[in-house]
């Protein structure tokens, strides 16, 4: 009985100093990761929707989901898509959705970019753990991954696998990212709909 | 601690992946560009380093019983450590290998030298071992990455190197396009190449090996000879 206690302290001496050594790492790192991804988000709406107003001032108006009363999961292409957040432009000149969907290795989250003739303006992938090389290919920087995305441009909400540009090798990906920008246009419909 | 032979023996005699051949599953998947290449060598050796230094320091205090358990609360530590500053400090390299840094904790080099070699030697020739069989580790992953790149896009230095900026740390680095993509081995540049480049690596260094050890077995033949007619 000694024998297990003994062993049992070891193990918990050990974790609660390694815990500890990463409790700090993570104070010092904390800031900066958050910084970054909120800067990525940015970017990411950027990317998809530019809006023009005077330097400095909001670009995006957050809309709050909670008291619009529309379902916030979106089904599309038989695939459920969530939508995490949305915000108009602040020229008004359409809406940014971010969307959460399955990818082949784990959750993609993206920036769908919606026009207001509820068209895709553009897509931004934020946050992926898809393969290198194939899934991720979707949200890097090279040719491939530029002529994905751009394939996705002026679609609506009606938009099948068959009409954008598939990357081979990632074909769960590629369904994801459209049933995605599928359910982000039909989202925005809902959401004006009810206004 | 032999610096020398430990070195010849963390590249070549007892390469991590091409004599060992363990941590082949990341080898395979990350290989497809040198920015990616390296990044993830470099990212194993500092952890290796790291938990076979911290292995070695604690050797006499862990009870035999809960060994393993130990040592994968100190992998899972270093690596959360190294995924943390990745994240905070070069965000591209993070994204690009994205969910290969955290399955380091489960990269059997790193668990096998702490089994093997630092649970019986002291902390200097333990830091030694890590940072030689880290440089193999790289080295093999470089090489993949040069002949996969080479011959699968006709393209050097993916996400690293680029014509106008130089030496870009942060993947955006288009690589110098040695021959159009257009002729290049496309198959190589999907996980089936990495298996057939792996493989093809695993036979050059076994032959390699075997001559080796002919080329030896002959010299001792002829010493044995000289020591007779001697």
């Amino acid at each position: 009985m000694n024998k297990i206690l003994k062993l049992a302290l070891v193990l918990f001496l050990i974790c609660a100093i390694v815990a500890g050594i990463l409790g700090v790492v993570d104070l010092v790192t904390r800031d900066r990761i958050k910084e970054y991804q909120t800067n990525k988000t940015n970017r990411a709406r950027a990317a998809v929707l530019e809006v023009k107003v005077p330097e400095g001032e909001e670009q995006y108006v957050d809309i709050d989901l909670k008291a619009l009363n529309i379902p916030t999961t979106v089904t599309a292409n038989g695939q459920d898509v969530e939508i995490l957040s949305a915000a108009q432009a602040a020229d008004a000149s359409g809406y940014v959705v971010e969307t959460k969907f399955s990818g082949a290795q784990g959750s993609i989250v993206m920036i769908v970019g919606v026009s207001n003739d509820f068209t895709c303006t553009g897509i931004s992938i934020t946050q992926h753990s898809e393969t290198p090389g194939l899934g991720a290919v979707a949200a890097g920087d090279t040719q491939k991954g530029r002529d994905f995305r751009a394939s996705f441009e002026g679609v609506d909400g009606s938009v099948q696998l068959k009409d954008i540009d598939a990357m081979s090798g990632a074909t769960i990906t590629s369904k994801g990212v459209t049933a995605a920008t599928a359910a982000a246009i039909q989202f925005v419909e809902a959401m004006v709909a009810a206004k | 601690m032999n610096f020398k032979r430990q070195l010849k023996e963390g590249v070549i005699t007892n390469n991590p992946i091409l004599v060992q051949q363990l941590g082949m599953c990341a080898t395979m998947a990350i290989t497809t560009s040198l920015f990616n290449g390296l990044g993830m060598g470099l990212s194993v050796l500092i952890i290796l380093t790291c938990c076979n230094v911290a292995v070695s320091a604690v050797r006499k205090f862990i009870p035999d019983e809960i060994r393993l358990a130990i040592f994968v609360v100190i992998i899972a530590g270093f690596v959360t450590i190294v995924d943390l500053l990745l994240q905070a400090f070069i965000p591209a390299l993070s994204e690009s290998l994205g969910v290969f840094i955290p399955l380091i904790v489960v990269n059997c080099i790193i668990i096998g030298r702490a089994e093997a070699f630092c649970q019986k030697n002291p902390i200097g020739p333990s830091f030694v071992d890590g940072i030689t069989q880290g440089l193999g580790y790289t080295v093999v992953l470089v090489i993949m990455c040069v002949i996969r790149e080479l011959l699968g896009s006709g393209r050097f230095g993916g996400g690293l190197i680029d014509l106008a900026k130089g030496i870009t740390l942060d993947g955006t680095g288009e690589g110098i396009q040695i021959f159009n993509s257009d002729f290049g081995a496309s198959i190589l540049t999907l996980p089936v190449g990495g298996f057939l480049t792996l493989g093809f690596l695993f036979a050059a260094m076994q032959a390699a090996l075997k001559k080796a050890a002919k080329k030896k077995e002959a010299a001792a033949k002829n010493t044995e000879k000289e020591d007779e007619a001697a």
